[in-house]
């Protein structure tokens, strides 16, 4: 039955053209779980006796991760509202929540390291780390409940 | 059912809507951009069908908010 209309609708003069969109969300959202991941990776390097340039690289993914985590809020908040009319549900409320707390310890710990690259000791230096695995953590969990918006 | 059960069915059903709503969209700009009949016709008649479906799960999701606001009135009657 499927064979002739698609015979049909070969010889049929012209064009048939698929109309995507790019979308935006689904498109940064991978970018801060990859920095995140690369820069915890990194640093178990370090801690584990790395040179200091993985610490310094893993600097440098913590804050394109910012970056991107910031692209991601934001196309984030505008396919909410667009697509799902801003559904105060379940999943959108803990993304929202999450990623507002990512936010938070990001620029908290993105500026810590700015301004006290010598000073992280030990201790310091686990916190640090801490809040990157809180980061890639956080992340993680957005892309879990992002995957339920679309997958089941 | 219970109360959060409900809640979670109507939020399910919502999102489910709302990726046909995005589907019937795409169909529907592809048949606009088409200058192919056949597939303008072919388009336009899939995005209606998925817009008859999405007005199913529409009519399912009211059924679905009217039992919630029985259950909630039932709820706060027992609690008086």
């Amino acid at each position: 039955m499927l064979l002739p209309e698609v015979i049909k609708i070969s010889v049929q003069s012209g064009q048939t053209i698929l109309k995507y969109r790019i979308h935006w969300h689904v498109l940064f959202t991978h970018f801060p779980i990859s920095f995140f991941g690369l820069s915890c990776g990194l640093m178990l390097l370090y801690l584990d006796g790395g040179k200091p340039c993985y610490e310094f690289i893993a600097y440098l993914c913590l804050a394109a991760g910012v970056l991107m985590l910031a692209a991601s809020m934001l196309s984030g908040w505008f396919t909410w509202k667009a697509r799902y009319k801003g559904l105060r549900g379940k999943i959108f409320i803990r993304k929202i929540r999450i990623s507002l707390v990512m936010l938070a310890v990001s620029v908290v710990v993105l500026i810590w390291r700015a301004a006290f690259p010598a000073t992280l000791q030990t201790v310091w230096l686990r916190l640090y780390f801490g809040g990157i695995v809180f980061l890639l953590a956080g992340a993680a969990a957005e892309g879990y409940y992002g995957g339920r918006l679309n997958h089941r | 059912m219970r109360h959060d059960d409900l809640k979670d069915m109507i939020e399910i059903l919502s999102l489910a809507a709302a990726r046909q709503e995005a589907e019937e969209h795409f169909f529907r700009r592809s048949a606009d951009a088409s200058t192919s009949k056949v597939a303008k016709a072919l388009f336009t008649e899939i995005a209606d069908d998925l817009l008859a479906y999405r007005g199913k799960l529409e009519k399912r999701k009211q059924r679905m908010l009217d039992a919630l606001a029985d259950l909630e009135l039932e709820r706060r009657g027992a609690s008086r």
